[in-house]
């Protein structure tokens, strides 16, 4: 009779284990397991933790800690239950899960912790922290990405187009608890359009030089925020400038003027007055007038640089390219401040534990 | 129609335009020095005279027209003995017009007297004056050439007025920064009495500082 009831027992143990129970969810399956756990039930705890991930893919999923509880205590259940490969899967299955989890040692005993170390120590694998949305300076600013890794190892980081190709290693190296990794955007300037996305893949390989085991690839969709500029001013018009040398006839005209003019002073005596009168007022106002001429010839002679005017237009120039100067500059720094709005996607797991 | 006809006619079609960016008055003032020379012909006798006189014109100029005002006072030396020294003014009042920007038409009495013991002897004559100016450095040298003619006249003496003409030549030298010029002048004229019997020459070099009131 004794014996029948702990057949009865055992098998009530395994169907409760792998029967569903209906109406109850992941999360109540987790807590079942859990008692069954500190009830040294292992069978039934090891029972009802499977039964809660056998829920993944509905819609009642377990939430990340509730998830990584539930990976432990099945761990040191099939620990417990003597299946130690088993045991040493489903803590990889954590550690891929979660890089940072550690089990508490207050409530697992060494042996549990020693094989979830063992675990730990043989799965190379990182998870990424990052800001989904983000506007940056570009040049200035830096968009981090925080790594976690199970274990160290060593890693590339690179930033692929779409096609794969590379366009930029940000990282490659090893990692042993955490690693920040920073871009500062600057691939982005050229993109036609200044929209674009890059994928952010971190690579984990279980040896220098290794084949890559595990790819996490991250998707970021960028575009550029370019400031508009000032429109440079535009180059002086000829009629601003005056003439800088001497053009034209004017020092021909001053000859034949002041000619004119000293030669009608000269016959005028004899015009008017018959010659009568002295020679001496006439000849100085005339030599006056034709000596005034002729300096007034050769100051104005044809291709005479004319110093005034040249200052003058020296003057335009330079308040010209002093401007011109200034808006460059304001320009230069207007192109400086180009943000970089990102959009990071969640990320892709490709390949399985290394 | 003749040319002086034509001239008048053009001196009074100015353009709306041209007279509506002058419409400043111009107030100017020149005072001067004048060196005479004068040399009288009466039949087959003559005497010369030389000396110095001092006053100054002015002028009020509005839109192309302007109105010059000349005073002078001084006293004239016999260069030959036997001769009596005289007193000499000279005034004129003349309306000028621009038939052109280098071009100037005058009208208006010009005087002149010379006084001695004897009594004084006037001299009036009713010019026309045609003056033309140029530069020769611009802005600050030009030059200016002038000849007139008496369209009428009289004098104090037995015979009659017979006829006048004049002309003058100079430099202006204008300053920079300043409304200021100096002005350097020859002139010579000569007025002559019905049958030339009496033929009167005044030759003159003027030395004048100008002021233009802005």
């Amino acid at each position: 009779m004794r014996r029948r009831g702990r057949l009865l027992g055992a098998a009530a143990t395994v169907l409760a284990a792998v029967s569903p129970l209906s109406g109850q969810t992941a999360a109540q399956y987790v807590a079942q397991g859990v008692k069954a756990y500190q009830n040294l039930d292992y069978a039934a705890a090891a029972g009802m933790l499977r039964r809660a991930f056998a829920l993944h893919g509905s819609a009642d999923t377990l939430a990340g800690t509730e998830r990584a509880r539930a990976f432990v205590y099945l761990g040191a259940s099939d620990l417990f239950r003597g299946r130690r490969d088993s045991a040493f899967a489903v803590f990889r299955r954590l550690v891929a899960f979660n890089p940072r989890f550690r089990p508490d040692p207050l409530i697992f005993p060494p042996e549990v912790t020693n094989v979830f170390d063992f675990a730990r120590e043989a799965t190379k694998v990182v998870v990424a922290e990052y800001a989904a949305d983000t506007s940056l300076n570009l040049g200035s600013d830096r968009y981090p990405v925080h790594l976690f890794a199970s274990s160290f190892h060593q890693i590339t980081v690179t930033l692929n187009r779409e096609d794969g190709y590379t366009v930029r290693t940000l990282y490659s190296g090893p990692i042993s608890d955490s690693l920040d990794v920073r871009w500062d955007g600057t691939d982005t300037v050229g993109i036609v359009g200044d929209t674009g996305s890059y994928r952010l893949t971190v690579t984990s390989l279980p040896s220098v030089a290794g084949q890559g085991q595990r790819v996490l690839r991250i998707r970021i969709g960028f575009r550029l925020l370019r400031r508009d500029t000032l429109p440079l001013p535009a180059a002086p018009p000829d009629s601003l400038f005056l003439p800088e040398h001497v053009t034209g006839n004017a020092g021909t005209k001053s000859l034949l003027r002041g000619g004119l003019v000293t030669a009608g002073v000269l016959v005028l005596p004899s015009l008017v007055a018959n010659g009568v009168g002295p020679s001496g007022p006439k000849a100085v106002v005339a030599g006056g007038i034709a000596v005034a001429s002729i300096v007034g010839f050769f100051v104005q002679r044809p291709g005479r640089p004319l110093p005034d005017n040249i200052a003058a237009n020296q003057a335009v120039r330079d308040r010209w390219s002093t401007e011109h100067a200034s808006i460059a500059r304001q320009n230069a720094d207007l192109k400086r401040q180009v943000r970089l709005n990102l959009h990071a996607g969640a990320p892709s797991v490709i390949g399985g534990l290394p | 129609m003749n040319r002086c006809g034509r001239l008048l006619i053009r001196l009074l079609l100015v353009s709306p335009a041209s007279l509506a960016a002058q419409h400043t008055v111009h107030l100017a003032v020149e005072p001067s020095a004048v060196g005479w020379w004068t040399h009288t012909a009466i039949g087959t006798t003559s005497q010369s005279l030389s000396g110095w006189s001092f006053g100054g014109d002015g002028s009020v100029g509005w839109r192309r027209f302007a109105l010059y005002l000349g005073y002078w006072q001084g006293s004239l030396q016999p260069d030959s003995t036997g001769t009596a020294s005289r007193d000499v003014v000279e005034g004129y009042a003349l309306v000028g017009g621009k038939i052109l920007p280098w071009l100037e038409l005058k009208l208006g009495p010009h005087a002149w007297a010379y006084t001695a013991n004897a009594g004084t002897q006037r001299w009036a004559l009713f010019e026309a004056r045609l003056r033309a100016e140029g530069a020769l450095l611009s802005p600050t040298l030009s030059t200016y050439f002038e000849l007139w003619t008496a369209l009428g006249g009289s004098v104090n003496a037995a015979q009659s007025f017979g006829s006048g003409v004049g002309g003058q030549g100079g430099l202006t030298y204008h300053s920079h920064r300043l409304p200021l010029w100096g002005r350097l002048g020859y002139s010579v004229e000569q007025a002559r009495l019905t049958g030339d019997v009496w033929k009167e020459t005044v030759q003159r070099v003027v030395f004048g500082v100008g002021y233009a009131f802005r």
